[in-house]
């Protein structure tokens, strides 16, 4: 249970920090490294999300 | 969408496949919500590549059109389940079950107020399975048996889904759909008197077969005309986040005043020792002090609609422009500005927090609570909420995919060619599969809106009409939705029972959709309804 939770947390988490990075990358700055590096970051919450669940 | 040939016929097969996996996953693979819709995701992302001509662009920007949509839901989720935390940890739930319980005596009415107006006036409320994990044990406590008390539970509460949670659903339907407020509510309002009616009718017959359909049914109809109207009430005044509440309460109210007159007229028997059990169930808070956080909710959700507030919030808000988008198929997405739009003097979120900290204060006052409880109930909220915002922005993600690279256009043009005019009829079913795969009424309309309304815009029928029927489908399948029973069968300790209530249920449900169904197909061709 306690995997599943910090499993949980780290998608959470991940999830937030791609927010902002996938926002500057396509909308603000139009940069597609920037872009793919917030992706990337959703990947991985994505990811930790279906482990845990 | 200018020219849909230009989509290959794997393309055209392919764009139901992340319904498909969500559906299969779920159903078939017995996985999580959580876990299909990460599947459902990434898979609308590989075909959006592979057959519509999706770009990094479009997906980052899809992404963040479901971060927007899913962050409007999301904050009164958050706030609506930290609310209903505290007030339970004060004991403010059972409180207030209690009073209700020990006002009615007869056990028809009982399952009638109980798992019907009162399970709709918590789903208002709260929502998300809360209902069903406070209305089952409550009609357990009452001495019915648990697989009635869940499947009363679960058919009861369906009526309030779509305006529950303080209007998340609703919200979504609105702002997937574009149709104004003043005219989506309303309009959704009227069509939900025929559910409102029918789920009343289910629970009687769930209590005692048609015995109790045929000695429940005056109630019925009389409280179906009330909650009815209290929720167009509410919508007429722009305040659709409490217009299940509203109609619960009304409900509730109504069938105490119903309850007693009929006691007083003609002499209903009262056994001793019912009314020791209500006696000794009976706690030592206010009911008033109870019910305050609800009482504050539906003032400020009023007061929020006054023109003055109104205008002073008109600059205060959160949103972000999404660009125009087009697809290697030329696919085209039109610029939107503020997407998914929270206003911070109006929006749900807000106002429930305000009466949070408001009725904390009044209890602090009272000494009756600290800081510490605050934060147990925000602990337990956060551990709650996680795995309901991974799965909400995971669908919702899936969603905005499909619908910016032209999945769900396509969908709805096979729809519309299999179907024809008798496409009202089905409309409640679609938005039912999503409620079950889901167990969201929300992410049904996420899901579904925009196929239906773009549908309903192919054949030439109210859009108004088949919006509405798609949120009244999918709240309706709340009765049926793995998801909700589990959450009724886990607190009463029939773990593993979940086929038997859902085989309760099902009949029920479909009835009800069929009806449903006739009733849009009516409105659609016969009232030329918008």
């Amino acid at each position: 249970m306690k995997n599943k939770e910090s499993l949980n947390n780290i998608s959470f988490w991940t999830l937030i920090l791609s927010i902002p990075v996938t926002y500057f990358g396509a909308i603000s700055l139009e940069s597609q490294i920037i872009t793919i590096i917030g992706l990337t970051i959703a990947s991985i919450s994505i990811l930790f999300s279906s482990l845990s669940a | 969408m200018e020219n849909f040939e230009q989509f290959s016929l794997i393309a055209k097969i392919s764009s139901i496949i992340p319904i498909l996996i969500l559906t299969t996953t779920m159903t078939m693979l017995k996985w999580s919500a959580q876990r299909a819709g990460s599947a459902g995701l990434i898979s609308s992302i590989l075909i959006s590549f592979l057959f519509f001509g999706s770009t990094l662009e479009i997906t980052a920007l899809s992404f963040l059109k479901g971060i927007s949509l899913a962050l409007f839901v999301l904050c009164i989720i958050w706030t609506a389940v930290w609310l209903y935390n505290y007030t339970e940890q004060k004991g403010s739930i059972t409180n207030i079950s209690t009073t209700i319980t020990s006002l009615i005596t007869n056990p028809l009415h009982q399952a009638l107020i109980i798992g019907w107006c009162f399970s709709g006036l918590i789903q208002g409320i709260a929502g998300f399975g809360v209902p069903i994990a406070v209305i089952t044990p409550l009609l357990v406590i009452i001495g019915m048996n648990p697989f009635k008390a869940a499947a009363i539970a679960l058919i009861g509460h369906s009526w309030a889904v779509a305006f529950g949670s303080l209007g998340s659903s609703y919200y979504t339907l609105q702002l997937m759909t574009n149709i104004n407020s003043e005219i989506l509510g309303p309009h959704l309002a009227i069509l939900f008197f025929l559910p409102i009616l029918l789920s009343g009718i289910a629970v009687s017959h769930i209590h005692s077969g048609f015995k109790g359909v045929v000695n429940g049914l005056p109630l019925v109809v009389i409280i179906s005309i009330i909650m009815g109207s209290s929720q167009y009430l509410a919508t007429i005044l722009n305040s659709p986040q409490i217009a299940s509440t509203v109609a619960g309460l009304a409900g509730c109210l109504f069938a105490w005043i119903i309850s007693n007159r009929t006691k007083i007229l003609f002499g209903f028997f009262v056994t001793k020792k019912q009314t020791k059990t209500n006696l000794n169930t009976q706690t030592k808070t206010s009911i008033h002090l109870s019910v305050l956080p609800y009482y504050l909710l539906i003032l400020f959700s009023l007061l929020s609609q006054i023109p003055f507030i109104k205008e002073i919030g008109t600059n205060l808000f959160f949103a972000i422009d999404i660009p125009e988008t087009i697809t290697n198929l030329g696919f085209k997405t039109e610029e939107i500005q503020n997407f998914a739009k929270i206003k911070l003097l109006s929006h749900p979120a807000p106002i429930i927090l305000l009466s949070l900290s408001l009725a904390w204060f009044a209890n602090l006052s009272n000494k009756n609570s600290n800081l510490h409880d605050l934060q147990k109930s925000f602990n337990k909220t956060y551990s709650q909420c996680i795995p309901t915002t991974l799965t909400t922005v995971s669908i919702v993600a899936m969603a905005m995919v499909m619908t910016t690279t032209g999945m769900t256009t396509l969908i709805s043009i096979v729809i519309t060619n299999y179907t024809g005019n008798t496409f009202p009829i089905f409309s409640p079913f679609i938005g039912a599969l999503g409620t079950f795969i889901s167990g969201s009424n929300t992410s049904s309309n996420v899901m579904f809106a925009a196929l239906q309304l773009e549908t309903a815009t192919k054949l030439g029928i109210g859009i108004v009409t088949i919006s509405s029927i798609q949120t009244i489908g999918g709240s309706i399948a709340s009765s049926i939705a793995p998801a909700k029973i589990l959450v009724g069968t886990a607190i009463i300790g029939i773990n593993g029972k979940e086929g038997e209530v859902m085989k309760k249920t099902i009949p029920y449900c479909l009835i009800i959709l069929l009806i449903i169904g006739l009733q849009a197909w009516i409105f659609s061709y016969i009232l030329k309804a918008i």
